[in-house]
């Protein structure tokens, strides 16, 4: 390791890989630390991606792809269920192999990797973040300077707090997730599965999304909340029983959804923060798969500038990161965020109702593709009693 | 004292940001708390999915 780099990358997840791959292409020296000893593992994600959205920024490989579904299925309390079809709807990746083949990539374009490698605080010097403190096998300090620092650190999002970012969230804000990955199940193989309830899982949902013939990962969301007498597990346990019967456990995850509710910060100086660590997961599905991969690109291609000198000053970085991630992505954020306060207030007569309604309006303008406000204004019309409960979707915060 | 059960923790992290007193640490291979920081608020123990956090005595004055 030197002690001097152009860029250095905290977390090898699917944000700091790609933010670190881009970086290294280009020529720049680049290190990427991960506290953990294997790049990719845990996994602790439920691995589903929307098709378009995820090729638009990396071709998947052959190898990255466990199943590719074809079909989403949202099942109401009461049982009844709707269908959306399209094609390419989506691919549940093998995210361990991808991110290992990632990391390889990163290596062959000279990128350098440190594992079981921690960063543990960032510090400043005069306008801008000078050096990082990395805790190397289990004790060891040393440091290392950069020109741009990315911190892809992960829902733990550690590194930006040291920077001064305020990047909590409470426990009003969260989900406990558990996942247990079954094998020996009787599951279709081309879709996905959501069940939401009050019973099923409060203020969230449970998915099985399947990896294979009989595997799937199959889940459960559920809002934290110090009054629940049960815990996630046994809504888990509860839902697998009556969706499966008996099921072999192959390995259990899981993790949280944070609903992230206050003014995101996604850069101070040069440190850019990116993928979970700045909180870019879309509050409503919890998917950030995505928006890791594609905040760290951005990042990366604004680091890439700074470094090369095209641009000079912080506010031109800020301008090109997160100036141009937030102009993709803040309107769809924000909606998320409000369609999923809306859904977690509806009683399961009223989430029966909004299936079937779904239902009537799909069936009606046979639409192939998904626009979460059409759809909601297009299923208010039809079920004019959801209109006080969606009216603070568009007009309140 | 907060007791943590390591060989049930699957190592998400989702624990760490809720702690108001950064007080856990998710190292290579084990969680850590700060007995000093720690304030036994729970926050932690009501989040973790696999219930690999206990307050081991609630309210001991
Ligand atoms: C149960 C569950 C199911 C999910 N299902 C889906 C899904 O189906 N689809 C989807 O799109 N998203 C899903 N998500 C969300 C998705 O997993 C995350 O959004 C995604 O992993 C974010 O990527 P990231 O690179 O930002 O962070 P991470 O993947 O968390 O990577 C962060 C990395 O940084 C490392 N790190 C942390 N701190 C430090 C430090 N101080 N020093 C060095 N390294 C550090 C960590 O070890 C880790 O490797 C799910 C999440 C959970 C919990
Ligand atoms: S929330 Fe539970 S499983 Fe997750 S890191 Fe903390 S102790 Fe481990
Ligand atoms: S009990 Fe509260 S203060 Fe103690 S470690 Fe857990 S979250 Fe932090």
């Amino acid at each position: 390791m030197n002690t001097r780099y152009d860029v250095v990358v905290i977390g090898a997840g699917p944000a700091g890989l790609m933010a670190g791959w881009v970086c290294a292409r280009a020529g720049l020296s680049v290190l990427m630390v991960e506290k953990d000893k294997q790049v990719g593992w845990p996994v602790n994600c439920a691995e589903a991606v929307p098709g378009r959205s995820f090729e638009k920024i990396i071709r998947p490989r052959p190898a990255w792809i466990k199943t590719q579904v074809e079909r989403g299925r949202l099942v109401a309390p009461g049982g009844r269920y709707f269908d959306l079809k399209y094609h390419k709807a989506g691919y549940v990746l093998d995210r361990l192999r991808m991110e290992q083949d990632l990391a390889e990539e990163f290596k062959a374009s000279g990128g350098e990797l440190a594992c079981a490698c921690r960063a543990e605080n960032i510090n400043i010097k005069g306008e801008r973040f000078n050096t990082l403190s990395l805790v190397t096998n289990g004790n060891n300090v040393e440091h290392v300077t950069a020109d741009i620092f990315i911190a892809a650190d992960g829902v733990e999002g550690t590194i930006a707090r040291t920077a001064g970012i305020n990047n909590r969230y409470s426990l009003d804000e969260t989900e406990s997730l558990l996942q247990y990955q079954l094998a020996g199940v009787n599951i279709e193989k081309d879709m996905l599965e959501f069940y939401v309830g009050n019973n099923i899982a409060p203020g969230a949902y449970a998915w099985v999304f399947p990896c294979g013939e009989d595997i799937a990962n199959v889940g459960l969301g559920m809002q934290c909340d110090s009054n629940r007498r049960l815990k996630v597990s046994a809504y888990l346990e509860k839902f697998i029983k009556n969706r499966f019967g008996k099921a072999l456990i192959v390995r259990k995850s899981g993790g949280t959804c944070p609903r992230y509710q206050g003014r995101r910060i996604l850069a101070r100086g040069n440190l850019l923060v990116v993928g979970d660590a700045a909180r870019v997961l879309d509050s409503l599905s919890g998917a950030g798969i995505v928006n890791a991969l594609l905040s760290g690109q951005i990042a990366a291609g604004a680091a890439i500038a700074f470094v090369k000198k095209e641009i000079k000053t912080i506010r031109e970085l800020h301008d090109l990161y997160p100036r141009q991630f937030l102009d993709i992505k803040h309107h769809e954020l924000t909606m998320y965020l409000k369609i999923k306060k809306f859904m977690v207030k509806l009683s399961d007569y009223e989430l029966d109702d909004l299936v079937q309604a779904l239902d009537e309006y799909f069936v009606e303008k046979n639409l192939d593709s998904f626009n979460p406000v059409i759809i909601i204004l297009g299923v208010i019309k039809k079920r004019p009693r959801l209109i006080k409960m969606a009216r603070h979707l568009f007009y309140k915060r | 004292m907060l007791e943590i059960y390591q060989e049930k923790c699957i190592h998400c992290g989702g624990c760490i940001t809720l702690c108001p007193t950064e007080a856990l640490l998710l190292l290579e291979d084990k969680l850590t708390c700060d007995e000093e920081l720690c304030l036994l608020c729970g926050d932690c123990v009501i989040f973790c999915p696999v219930e690999a956090l206990e307050l081991a005595c609630e309210y001991q004055v």
